[in-house]
């Protein structure tokens, strides 16, 4: 599989040479190849979203590199190539919506991109209706709820169909079918279209579905693997202020009372096919 | 009665093409100590309801009475209110505006007149409470991670010790640790000194686990209300309108689908281990 992003001894440093210097990414050393989908798990502070930002220019680096589909991140002939390559949904939806309604929040990427008004409305609509936004299309994103503009944050970044798409925890706000749908959404674009996707989370089991899980701590990635071997560290996992899936906790509660359920569980159809077989 | 809700109505952009009815006709009793959790789907409601508690929004019809005192009525500052309920935000940016995070969290201590020693003593004990080391609190509040912006939005109200806790999706964004022992404390604070909590979350994991009654809204109305366990025995309803039951118990039921005959009340995972333990003990599996 072709590169990605490449990501070489990458430092960052915020207020650098003030009293409130932070390291706040020591060293990364990462490659993400195209179609990949990977989770990136860490406790508050670990360096997650700064990482994330870095993945289309929008930080540079304090020493190492960022390349993507390999431009160098530090050229600054080649950011809006990135950006037009890797779109991003950010932390808080707030910092992301600009326009004064929903369709037309929607429709800035795709203008910038510079694509003719017929497909701009096509994409605009399709992704309103991902997300389930449609019926919204005037109304003024910043008097929607915290979950419709996490929405509308999503469908911005669909409409712009990116090679890679990095959403940093895109489902903190979302009812419990939001999320799901969210994630299906997300998933079914790395499965027909390849999609690579870098995905931020705090919710365990997100990260269990993923192809490969990171784990941040303090500036570092720590731990880079398939979610069955990082979900075995339980003891790597609590040490650092994260654990594992409430059902991988409940499996492993039962093995140790002695029943016959496997080391690590990653959903409940594999728990209960190991306890009804 | 501590807090009573009745017929609450809330007309966001009255009169304009977008009008927005939020709450419609809504009816809430919260018994001094409680703990009640809200929950419902995207803009069903919650947040227009969790700021009518404190003040913050007006009714456009039906009244907010809080220990005796009608809020909609008066024109007065609701400054007593805003001590005696606290109000944690669904976004902590809307909440921090301190140079500070010392003096964010130091905000709510001082408009109540406290000395300055008292408002140390506050801060120390609410930021400490919440996970942020003791070098952050010279930082600005707007130069931290998602999490630690949480953490010092959540100091802020602690430190003004209220009566009442509102907390709007206190726990996203915090790191598993973090919203275990933030949510910690917050149910040994109810335990222990009697607060009233009221929890709106998406996360019916937590809610199973603290809430002692749940309220469910629905496009503006009330959808279903009872004790937690009652409420979560409603797997269909809830997924009706786009909520969940608990992941451990939605295991019991497929357990139970499957020939398991264990109990699918569940609400935490000690609850289910002991049950299919127990299950297990009587040599029935399926
Ligand atoms: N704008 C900024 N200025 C100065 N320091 C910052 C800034 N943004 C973040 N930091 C610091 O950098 C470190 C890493 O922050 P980052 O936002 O990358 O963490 P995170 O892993 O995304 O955390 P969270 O889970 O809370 O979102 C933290 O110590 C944070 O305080
Ligand atoms: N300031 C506002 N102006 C106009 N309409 C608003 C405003 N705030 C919220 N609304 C609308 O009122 C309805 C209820 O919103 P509210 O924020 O109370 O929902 P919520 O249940 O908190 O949702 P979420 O789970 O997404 O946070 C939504 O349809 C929303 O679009
Ligand atoms: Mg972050
Ligand atoms: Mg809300």
């Amino acid at each position: 599989m072709p590169v990605m992003i490449e990501i070489h001894d990458l430092w960052h440093v915020y207020g650098s040479g003030t009293a409130g210097e932070v390291v706040a990414l020591k060293g990364v050393n990462l490659r993400i190849d195209q179609g990949e989908f990977v989770a990136i798990i860490g406790s508050n502070g670990s360096g997650k979203s700064t990482l994330a930002r870095h993945l289309n220019g929008l930080l540079l680096p304090t020493r190492g590199w960022v390349k993507v589909c390999n431009l160098d991140t530090r050229s600054s002939e080649h950011l809006q190539e990135i950006r037009r390559r890797v779109g991003m949904v950010f932390e808080n939806p707030d910092n992301q919506l600009v326009a004064t309604i929903v369709e037309e929040d929607v429709a800035f990427g795709p203008e910038n991109l510079g694509l003719p008004p017929a497909e701009i409305r096509r994409r605009v609509e399709q992704a309103l209706e991902t997300v389930g936004m449609a019926t919204y299309r005037n109304h003024p994103p910043h008097l929607l709820s915290g979950g419709q503009k996490q929405r509308v944050a999503i469908a911005g970044v669909l409409a712009m169909e990116p090679s890679c798409i990095v959403l940093d925890e895109p489902t903190s706000m979302l009812d419990p079918q939001g999320r799901r749908e969210v994630l299906r959404t997300i998933r079914g674009l790395n499965e027909s279209r390849g999609m690579t996707v870098v995905y931020i989370t705090h919710f365990m089991e997100e990260a269990a579905a993923a192809g490969r899980v990171l784990v941040m701590d303090d500036g570092r990635i720590v731990a880079d693997g398939p979610p069955r071997r990082i979900f075995g560290q339980t003891e790597l996992l609590e040490r650092i202020g994260l654990g594992v899936p409430p059902l991988t906790r409940l499996a492993r509660r039962l093995r140790m009372r002695g029943l016959p359920v496997p080391e690590v569980v990653l959903d409940a159809e594999e728990l209960v096919s190991s306890l009804c077989s | 009665m501590l807090i009573e809700v009745t017929e609450l109505t809330h007309v966001y952009l009255r009169g304009s093409p977008l009008e927005v009815t939020a709450l419609r006709g809504v009816d809430l009793q919260v018994a001094e100590g409680e703990f009640l959790g809200l929950i419902g789907p995207t803009g069903s409601g919650k947040s227009t309801l969790a700021q009518h508690l404190n003040g913050l929004l007006r009714p456009t019809s039906g009244r907010v009475v809080v220990e005796g005192e009608d809020i909609s009525a008066k024109r007065k500052p609701l400054r007593s209110l805003r001590q005696k309920v606290g109000l944690v935000f669904q976004y902590p940016e809307h909440q921090l505006f301190e140079e500070t995070v010392y003096d964010d969290v130091a905000f709510g201590p001082r408009n109540l007149g406290l000395d300055e020693a008292e408002v140390k003593r506050r801060v120390h004990w609410a930021t400490s409470l919440v996970g942020l080391p003791e070098e952050m609190l010279s930082r600005s509040p707007f130069e931290l991670s998602g999490g630690q912006m949480r953490r010092v939005a959540i100091a802020g109200v602690l430190a003004m010790r209220p009566r009442v806790l509102v907390l709007d999706e206190p726990a996203a964004g915090l790191d598993p640790r973090g919203r275990r022992d933030i949510l910690g404390h917050i149910r040994k604070m109810h335990q222990k000194e009697g607060i009233t909590v009221i929890l709106v979350s998406h996360n019916m994991e937590d809610v199973a686990e603290l809430a002692q009654r749940i309220v469910v809204l629905h496009r503006g109305e009330v959808f279903l209300q009872g004790p937690t366990r009652k409420v979560f025995g409603q797997a269909e309803r809830l997924r009706g309108i786009g909520l969940d039951i608990p992941p451990v118990t939605a295991l019991m039921h497929q357990l139970r689908h499957r020939g398991l005959p264990v109990r699918a009340d569940v609400l935490t995972v000690e609850e289910a281990e002991q049950e299919i333990v127990n299950h297990w003990r009587q040599r029935r599996p399926c």
